[in-house]
């Protein structure tokens, strides 16, 4: 890569930008919405203010993510509805979608208003409501990240789009669709133990739990019958999807002087750089299906811009939490990253490399998978979860000790869009 | 080839495309259009770029596509590159649940999305279909042709 891409894709970071509170809501479905867009905004930002000792007046800029509010709720205009509804109605405001990526890029452009010095401290907020749709809704909704012209009529469903990538690393890796699958599902088991820690999580309970709640002692028992694990998109089985799920999230962004005058500044964590590029939609258009060359692109700039060793980024990155849309999405997460070589990538979650106490734990949230996936909030979210990481502050199961730096992978759609994010405690001057 | 030679099939092409699709301008109505007549259509830019979007311009040129554009009709095979089956998709195409979705490639980076012409409800979804060549066969819905591919 060359200089000028960096510079374009993980830009140098001129004045120091703090997360000065992070905080999401649980994430939850119901047959019918039992919180507003507003009354998950509002959730997530009252903790916000709670843990920074900021309040409404000191927001400068308000960044609303959401990705479906439009089409699921019939709500446009979500930046002065949100703003209103938080008593910041005379601050400039926007609301962002880039599909499942909506939550970073919101983040990104935050950062983005602190380096242009347009603004001190910006208030990121994502909210999003997708109970109450049925089935065929859902998909509408969710294919809307894809491309509605070439994928959508020809019936690629976004977990078909992920099935197929499935199918294109098991050719990769020279493993039969049995094999593939039960590796894949190694994945699941590990997101739904971590999220079993988590009680904001949507599924915090362990897939064990839920098989002998249904009678079946034996785990691979349930989950190899297509009774209890149907599948959904072959080679894809329903426990690996993410859910759809409600949710809000917030993260108030500070320039490191004006964090400076908030108490909760000893509870803050530093950006250390972040990342963000755009790869191929349809995305059948990318030359390979093993790998979403926006994700790795933006890893890489992320490591050069931070001098990372993109041979062994291990070296430095403790903890991360990744894109697993799908299981097979945290597969190509962990490749891009270049966590593992790239015939490795199917084997780590069973050998235990992406486990607590593994060479890299990744989604010791719970992950999109079993925390919930309520797509203009993932991005937030998981910030949020390496800030408590960062700080000590998760169950003592799933917290990483002597932690240097963590990881943020976020994914818009099928790979379209991909944020990178590094994150430490502030560096003592 | 020499250049002559080449100028000559280029030639050829235009005056069949031009015969066989009146000169339809790219646009994204013609696309559909011949879809609709039972042709898959695909764009050659005059710098050698193809494209199976109508865009307005070329992403490799910058050219206009409605002038440096024209359309040539894709029947040549295609290899699978992957593919799924799946078994919970949209209400428009519940009769043809569950279907497999593919990715063809037919090279010099041209890709499509479609769908296999054949039936799953009674058997296991295949695990071996990638490298596999099809041919771009038109399925006809009710709500307009999609592209489906048979296996040769």
């Amino acid at each position: 890569m060359t200089k000028i891409e960096i510079d374009r894709i993980a830009p140098p970071l001129k004045r120091k930008v703090y997360v000065l509170g992070a905080e999401q809501t649980k994430f939850s479905v119901s047959k019918r919405p039992k919180n507003t867009l507003r009354d998950l905004a509002s959730e997530a930002v009252s903790e916000v203010y709670k843990q920074s000792g900021a309040k409404a007046e000191d927001v400068d800029l308000l960044i609303v993510s959401n990705a479906v509010g439009f089409i699921v709720r019939g709500q446009g205009h979500m930046n002065a509805l949100i703003a209103n509804s938080l008593g910041l109605d005379s601050i400039p405001s926007v609301r962002v979608e880039t599909a499942c990526a909506s939550g970073s890029v919101g983040f990104r452009l935050g950062v983005n208003a602190i380096e242009a010095g347009w603004a001190d401290n910006v208030l990121i907020v994502g909210t999003e409501v997708m109970s109450g749709m049925d089935r065929n809704t859902t998909q509408k909704v969710i294919s809307g990240g894809g491309d509605s012209l070439l994928e959508s009529p020809v019936g690629a469903t976004f977990p078909g789009l992920y099935a197929t990538y499935a199918m294109a690393i098991f050719e990769e890796q020279k493993v039969g669709v049995k094999e593939g699958q039960q590796l894949l599902s190694y994945i699941a088991l590990k997101n739904h133990k971590n999220a079993s820690y988590n009680p904001k999580a949507q599924f915090n309970v362990k897939i064990e739990d839920i098989a002998k709640q249904k009678g079946i002692d034996d785990v691979w028992e349930f989950l190899n019958n297509p009774k209890t694990n149907p599948p959904i998109a072959w080679p894809l089985r329903l426990f690996d999807c993410s859910p759809i799920s409600d949710g809000g999230a917030a993260v108030l962004l500070s320039a490191k002087d004006s964090a400076e005058t908030f108490e909760g500044v000893k509870n803050a964590i530093e950006l250390k750089v972040t990342a963000q590029a755009t790869g191929y939609l349809p995305m059948g258009n990318a030359p390979k299906l093993t790998s979403l060359k926006a994700a790795d692109i933006a890893a890489t700039s992320a490591y050069k811009r931070i001098g990372l060793d993109i041979n062994d980024p291990l070296k430095r990155i403790s903890v991360a939490e990744v894109h697993d849309c799908f299981t097979s999405a945290e597969v190509l997460a962990i490749g891009d990253l270049h966590f593992f070589k790239r015939n490795e990538t199917l084997f780590a979650a069973k050998r235990g490399d992406t486990d607590m106490g593994g060479k890299i734990p990744v989604n010791t949230s719970g992950g999109l998978k079993a925390k919930g996936h309520p797509i203009g909030v993932t991005g937030l979210s998981q910030i949020v979860t390496l800030r408590h990481q960062l700080l000590g502050e998760m169950p003592k199961e799933v917290q990483v000790k002597d932690i240097d730096l963590a990881l943020q992978h976020n994914v818009g759609g099928t790979g379209g869009t991909a944020v990178v994010n590094i994150f430490s405690l502030p560096e003592v001057d | 080839m020499d250049g002559g030679d080449k100028m000559d099939k280029m030639d050829k092409l235009k005056k069949i495309n031009k015969d066989m699709f009146e000169n339809d301008e790219v646009s994204l109505q013609n696309y559909q259009k011949h879809l609709e007549k039972g042709i898959f259509t695909i764009i050659e830019c005059e710098c050698g770029f193809k494209t199976t979007l109508p865009l307005p311009t070329c992403p490799n040129c910058g050219k206009s596509l409605k002038e440096s554009g024209h359309w040539a009709m894709m029947d040549k095979p295609a290899k699978i590159v992957s593919y799924c089956v799946t078994y919970v998709g949209p209400p428009e195409l519940s009769d043809l649940t569950p279907y497999a979705s593919l990715i063809l490639d037919f090279g010099d980076g041209l890709r499509i999305s479609a769908l296999l012409d054949e039936d799953f409800k009674k058997k296991a979804p295949p695990d071996d279909l990638i490298g596999k060549d099809v041919r771009v066969k038109i399925i006809k819905r009710l709500y307009g042709n999609i592209l489906g591919a048979h296996l040769i």
